[in-house]
């Protein structure tokens, strides 16, 4: 049987068709065993392996009857070719029963474990199954390839061979999940970025897909940036293709984005499949050189592979169009906006006959306003209206267009397109978002004489139009910047009306109820809230507004429902400055109603809540309840304590506010608990005494007016608590009790006073490094009036650490090394914009500057005019003014002087020594100007209007008496006289001056 | 190649080699093999004569061989296609074929680094004059560069005659110089870079060497690689000198010079159209322009136009999509910059701006809603 095995290989080329004719008929059983072999071999040598069949199967029978060892070995060549005679047959019958003759035959080849032809049985068997499209039994088959004894006569390249293979039927079957473990298998055998691996990659990115599990296909996704063969395959692109749109359905831009990112276009692919094809063929022709190369029959197949689907590319119709609109439209959900506009930009640009044109030029119009690419934005505005006049999106890009303009602030021909659109368009959806761009921008521009006029129009022209409830939150608006509360209120209380589902209901309802408030109907202003809360309750402006709703029920007494207003707050916003405000509010409403205890609960319960909220005022506020409960040795301590806790943060007021308060507070409560002591002293010691007080609600109440430091606490007791009287004249325990308390709150007072503390402090700044302490305590200690020695100027780090009110200290310190020193601390103070000190601020620079004298003169009166103007109700800003008028009789400009003290006299905010200052002064300057009778009108408008403000009707009467007594020594006399006479008039520093002058008379 | 052999002798020789091969570190074999010889097979495809060989010694165009049967030296041109070699004896590289279907690379690499040291010389010879070496070395180097053997892979870079070696040795090259990258030798990646010879004859693997510096310039952007780009940039030769004047520029701008890259920039305004093989490489180049100037709305415009306009396998697209991410987070748009960086995190897990991109990722709150205020 040696002659079988020369023709072994040859029986792989199964495409050998031969006719079946068998050259040898004679009956098989009846012919010698040689005469048989003869007989096989000759038509074996001629590929008519059907033909040898019978004489093949003849020689099995007599081999197997046999013991004959050496015979038996024969019999796995034998039946490879009876096998493979079913093989041809099948081929010219196309009948699978005979494939499955041939496996069973290859069955038989492979029960010998020596058998030569095992690896040649183990493919053809598979081929077999392949056939009959079985694929996994095929790829079962060729399994066992790779497993001991067979893979051991294997090369690295022949196991790999294998896989492919398999992999590859599995691939043309597009059977991926089963053959799934094949592709891996090709994977991990293949070079890194091979065709192999890109080919398993891609077919294990089909499967993931078929099966919709887009995750699984994920890892492999990077084997697609390889530019092989494989990854122009048309079945890849087009199944993440399909991939793609089945993940926007469901809402996955990101993974939908991902895959249509690796689609290649027809063209793309077919260029690719081009450029692979001539590679390979420059890569055949060279390796053909050596003809040993085994290399050349892949290549040869790869030729064929790539020119077959180059035909069927060629075929395909172009997807370009679809691929890059599904990209554009990717990118715009995901929201990457530059990428969206350009993708749009292409497409109208390379397709300009596409159906689809008109939504492209608007797409690229859209992503162009979206990244504010204006200059775009316009060509294709433009060109798309020049291109359909009448087009689809003709309104929208009018639309857009018109906020070209806004984007360029070329306010006017916006205003003049946004108006024709709306006019032109008044039902449309976008006049409703043209009315909010047209009422943000004039309010903008503060130009709302236009707004309201060009609103209230189309308010009335276009009534049935949606955009009249933007119209009319936007005028109300106007009127609330401009301060006419009942006008906003009328207009938002419309939009309610009208719209009360609609857009701007909700904050139009907020609107209205500040309205109201700001034009004092807090009965309408607190239904509104309620009404508010009721409906909006989860809004964020809803503690804003119960806030508001304590304001208005604590301006009128309610303090319980205030109370629970207040409360509320800090349950509707996590917005701490809202919730600070309302613990202040509430303390305020506490302590004008004298309930002490519970404006310190209230304080206890937020320094509890909020250890690191807003500590030193909430303090200053609950010190402030203690005082007036008689307990100012606590409050002190508060104080002190809190100065310690919080003073090294220069940001935090509420220390400076302490500090400076400290003095006050420590002198006040010591002089009042000191009369208390001794009051209290006199009642227990003098039963007399005790008597009036207790019985005589007239001396009592005149002995409390003479002595107003005694605790009016004591005097309110006596006065109306009758069961205390009562106890009093028989016993003494409760006055008694009132002493210890009082005598026990004295003692305990701390020592040294508020200098003393200060110091305390100041020691423990330096000694702790703490610099913003340290200069908190020294600007303490100069406003109690302590020498505080400073000689150094403080530097930018310095100002950095200080506190604004400190700043304003620091500018006086500094002031000793130049001008331009304090101001740097003033400019530092300036750019915190914090409020609280910030008059202060301004004071001290203008005071500064006025000292300086030439052109700080005019900065002074700058900062004064500043002053009067940001703080018009600040009770300081009189002193502004006048410091200003005093500025200018300086400057020598008496004009100005004159006209500012008589614009002082205007604002009945300034009534008091303000009048009484500019009185005196408009005297003086009209008697400078030798306008004598205007000069003395001025001064007996003064003293006779300002009798009570000491310091000024002493100067108007000396200067009126010395001025009188040139022409009318008499009068003059009258006048000093009845100055005189009145006792109160001592008070006036004048006194002595006027008592001098009339001695003179 | 068919590799037979009974299973009995196979074991016999496996033990063998195994005993001679015990796991060794990481060391450079170069020396090892110096002076050994292999015997090779020497076909004259012309004469049709067949001679057993061994390599004496590779001359600047020569290459000398030992006649093992008649004595004497034979000197064939470096670049002959005339003669064809194959290896003498292959009992030691089949049984480590086998060790490596095994599993076991350590023993395959004993057996194959016989068949690479020796004939190293050889790399200069056409591949299709000696494929075996050249199929070897590559399976070496992969398999060197699995088992995580850097400073062999290294000493064997240096080693190689690069100036003249055949196209899959400069690969092979390539590979190992990508590996020095990954290992923290910058400095030996460039002097390998710096070997690769960049003539017209090499220009299919210009490509490849673009990636290879590539791999350089995304771990360290220095002096090194600048000068590799601005040097192969003014190569007028070079088929890829704009793309390596672009990568120039980049680099300058890498480092600050804004300056020169500026007018260099400025000189190609207009010179590339969207077809451009380069005009995705340029807009980034000039969008990170605009980013150190911080004009991020133009830096995003850039960068858009160049990501539309590229084409998947652009090399440039993983840098591309890292600046525009960068980009967006700059301007805070988190929704597509997360999407940007876990696509290069997906696309291009190899590449070393993955895991700075995946380091970008932040976490998105959802924002709450709210009635209009303006």
């Amino acid at each position: 049987m040696s002659n079988l095995n020369i023709f072994k290989y040859a029986l792989l080329a199964l495409a050998l068709m031969l006719p079946l004719n068998c050259a040898f008929s004679q009956n098989a059983k009846e012919m010698g065993t040689t005469e048989l072999k003869d007989a096989a071999t000759d038509l074996i040598e001629k590929k008519d392996y059907v033909g040898a069949r019978p004489y093949l199967e003849q020689l099995i029978i007599r081999i197997n009857d046999s013991d004959d060892k050496k015979l038996k070995a024969q019999l796995p060549d034998l039946y490879f070719f009876m096998a493979y005679g079913y093989m041809q047959e099948s081929q010219a019958k196309e009948n699978p029963k005979l494939l499955k003759q041939a496996i069973a035959n290859f069955d038989k080849v492979l029960s010998f474990p020596e058998a030569t032809l095992a690896i040649d049985s183990i493919k053809a068997k598979a081929d077999c199954y392949n056939g009959m499209k079985e694929f996994v039994k095929a790829a079962e088959a060729r399994a066992v390839l790779l497993r001991p004894p067979h893979v051991n006569k294997l090369s690295l390249s022949e196991q790999l061979s294998i896989i492919k293979q398999t992999a590859t039927s599995f691939y043309n079957a597009r059977k991926f999940a089963d053959g799934q473990n094949w592709f891996k298998l090709l994977m991990e055998k293949s070079k890194e970025g091979s065709q192999d691996q890109v080919f398993a990659a891609s077919a294990l990115i089909q499967g993931a897909l078929e099966a919709k599990k887009y995750d699984a296909a994920m890892p492999y996704l990077k084997y697609l940036s390889y530019d092989v063969p494989a990854r122009s395959d048309i079945g890849l692109n087009y199944s993440m293709l399909i991939a793609s749109d089945e993940l926007v359905k469901t809402g996955k831009f990101s993974d939908a984005a991902l895959f249509l990112s690796l689609v290649l276009e027809r063209d793309e692919l077919l260029k690719n499949i081009e450029g692979f094809e001539a590679k390979t063929k420059r890569y055949l022709d060279q390796i053909k050189k050596n003809p040993d190369n085994p290399n050349i029959p892949e290549m040869e197949a790869m030729l064929q592979i790539l020119a077959a689907q180059k035909a069927y590319l060629k075929d395909l119709k172009p997807y370009k169009v679809d691929l890059r609109a599904r990209a554009a439209r990717n990118y715009s959900m995901t929201k990457r906006d530059y990428e969206s506009y350009w993708s749009y930009r292409q497409l109208y640009r390379d397709f300009p006959n596409h159906d689809a044109i008109e939504d492209f030029y608007f797409a690229a119009f859209a992503g162009a306003f979206k990244i504010k690419k204006n200059e775009d934005l316009f060509e294709i505005g433009s060109e798309y209206l020049e291109k359909f006049p009448n087009g689809r999106y003709k309104k929208e890009f009018e639309f857009y267009l018109a906020q070209y303009y806004l984007n360029k602030k070329d306010y006017d021909t916006f205003f003049q397109k946004a108006n024709e659109y709306v006019v032109n368009n008044p039902d449309e959806q976008h006049s409703v978002e043209m009315v909010f761009l047209m009422g943000r921008t004039w309010m903008d521009l503060k130009k709302y004489d236009d707004l309201i006029k060009t609103f209230t129009k189309y308010d009335k022209e276009f009534e049935a139009s949606p955009m009249r409830e933007g119209c009319m939150y936007w005028i109300g608006m106007a009127y609330m910047v401009e301060g006419k509360y009942e006008d906003a209120a009328k207009w938002f209380g419309l939009l309610i009306e009208n719209y009360p589902m609609g857009s701007y209901a909700e904050d139009a309802t907020y609107r209205k109820g500040v309205a109201e408030y700001g034009s004092a109907q807090f009965t309408k202003a607190r239904d509104t809230f309620e009404g508010f809360i009721h409906r909006y309750g989860e809004n964020q402006l809803a503690g804003e507004v119960e806030f508001f709703l304590g304001d208005i029920y604590a301006g009128v007494g309610e303090v319980d429902i205030a109370m629970k207003h207040y409360s509320a707050v800090e349950e509707r916003t996590k917005n701490m400055a809202f919730i600070d405000n309302a613990y202040s509010q509430a303390a305020k409403l506490l302590h004008s109603f004298e309930m002490y205890d519970r404006e310190c609960e209230l304080m206890d319960k937020y320094l509890k809540k909020y250890p690191d909220g807003d500590v030193s005022n909430i303090s200053f506020n609950k010190a402030a309840a203690l005082e007036m409960m008689g307990r100012p040795v606590e409050a002190l301590k508060i104080y002190y304590d809190t100065i310690l806790k919080c003073g090294d943060n220069p940001k935090d007021d509420g220390v400076d506010k302490i500090i400076l308060d400290y003095k006050r507070m420590y002198d006040h409560s010591l002089e009042m608990t000191k009369a208390t002591v001794e009051f209290l002293d006199k009642m227990i010691k003098d039963s007399d005494f005790r008597k009036l007080m207790v019985e005589n609600p007239g001396k009592r109440y005149q002995y409390f007016q003479a002595n107003p430091k005694i605790d009016r606490r004591i005097y309110l007791k006596l006065k109306n608590d009758g069961s205390f009287r009562e106890v009093l004249a028989r016993d003494l325990k409760p006055i008694k009790d009132m002493y210890e308390a009082s005598k026990k709150e004295l003692d305990s007072f701390p020592k040294g006073g508020a200098e003393a503390a200060m110091q305390d402090i100041l020691q423990k700044a330096v000694a702790g490094g703490r610099q913003t302490l340290e200069y908190r305590a020294k600007m303490g200690m100069q406003s109690y009036g302590m020498p505080v020695k400073v000689d150094k100027v403080f530097t930018t780090d310095d100002l950095k650490k200080a506190s604004v009110r400190t700043l304003v200290w620091i500018g006086a310190q500094n002031e000793k090394y130049g001008a331009d020193e304090a101001r740097k601390a003033f400019a530092e103070a300036a750019s915190r914009e914090e409020v609280a000190y910030e008059l202060d601020v301004l004071f001290a620079n203008a005071d500064l500057e006025s000292r300086q004298g030439g052109e700080g003169i005019g900065k002074a009166i700058d900062i004064y005019s500043k002053i009067e103007q940001d703080y018009p109700l600040n009770e300081r800003a009189a002193e502004a003014a006048l410091k200003q008028a005093a500025l200018y009789v300086k400057l020598g400009d008496t004009k100005k002087a004159y006209q500012k003290y008589e614009r002082i006299l205007k604002y009945p905010s300034y009534r008091g020594e303000p009048f009484a200052e500019a009185l005196y002064n408009l005297g003086l300057l009209s008697e400078r100007d030798n306008r004598v009778n205007d000069a003395l009108m001025w001064y007996d408008r003064c003293f006779l209007g300002y009798a009570n403000c000491f310091d000024w009707s002493g100067k108007a009467v000396l200067a009126a008496t010395r001025l009188i007594s040139k022409t009318d020594v008499e009068r003059a006399k009258k006048i000093c006289d009845e100055f005189l006479d009145n006792e109160r008039n001592k008070r006036s520093p004048e006194y002595g001056a006027v008592r001098t002058f009339r001695n003179t008379l | 190649m068919k590799f037979f052999k009974t299973s009995a002798v196979l074991a016999l020789a496996l033990s063998a080699l195994a005993a001679s091969a015990a796991p060794e570190g990481d060391r450079s074999h170069v020396a090892d093999f110096a002076g050994k010889k292999i015997p090779l097979i020497m076909r004259d495809s012309v004469a049709g004569k067949t001679t057993n060989v061994t390599f004496k010694e590779a001359k600047p165009k020569e290459l000398i061989f030992t006649d093992s049967d008649a004595g004497g030296e034979l000197t064939i041109p470096s670049d002959t296609t005339s003669f064809r070699f194959s290896y003498g004896k292959l009992d030691d590289l089949n049984r480590s074929f086998h060790a490596l279907n095994r599993g076991d690379g350590e023993l395959a690499l004993a057996g194959m680094r016989g068949y690479v040291y020796p004939v190293l010389g050889l790399l200069v010879l056409p591949e299709s004059s000696f494929y075996q070496l050249n199929e070897t070395l590559d399976n070496f180097v992969s398999l060197l560069l699995k088992q995580g053997r850097i400073k062999e892979a290294t000493a064997l870079v240096k080693a190689m005659p690069l100036g003249q070696a055949s196209v899959p040795a400069q690969m092979s090259a390539m590979e190992i110089g990508k590996a020095m990258v990954a290992a923290g030798d910058v400095k030996g990646a460039v002097e390998v870079l710096n070997r690769i010879p960049l003539t017209e004859e090499y220009a299919e693997i210009y490509p490849s060497v673009l990636d290879f510096a590539a791999a350089i310039r995304k771990t360290a952007i220095n002096d090194d690689i600048q000068r590799f780009y601005a040097q192969l940039g003014n190569s007028q030769s070079n088929p890829l000198k704009t793309t390596c004047t672009l990568w120039a520029i980049y680099c300058e701008i890498s480092r600050g010079s804004l300056t020169s890259a500026k007018l260099s920039l400025g000189t190609m305004k207009d010179s590339f159209k969207p077809s451009d093989k380069d005009f995705p490489l340029y807009k980034m180049v000039d969008g990170l322009r605009a980013v150190k100037e911080n004009k991020y709305a133009e830096a995003l415009d850039l960068f858009a136009e160049g990501i539309v306009f590229a084409p998947p396998s652009d090399p440039c697209l993983p840098e591309l999509l890292y600046n525009i991410g960068k980009a967006y987070k700059h301007e805070k748009n988190l929704t597509a910059s997360n999407e940007i960086f876990k696509q290069i995190s997906l696309l291009y897990p190899g590449d070393p701006i993955a895991p700075a991109a995946l380091k970008e990722v932040v976490k998105v709150e959802e924002e709450k809603s709210g009635a209009a205020q303006n």
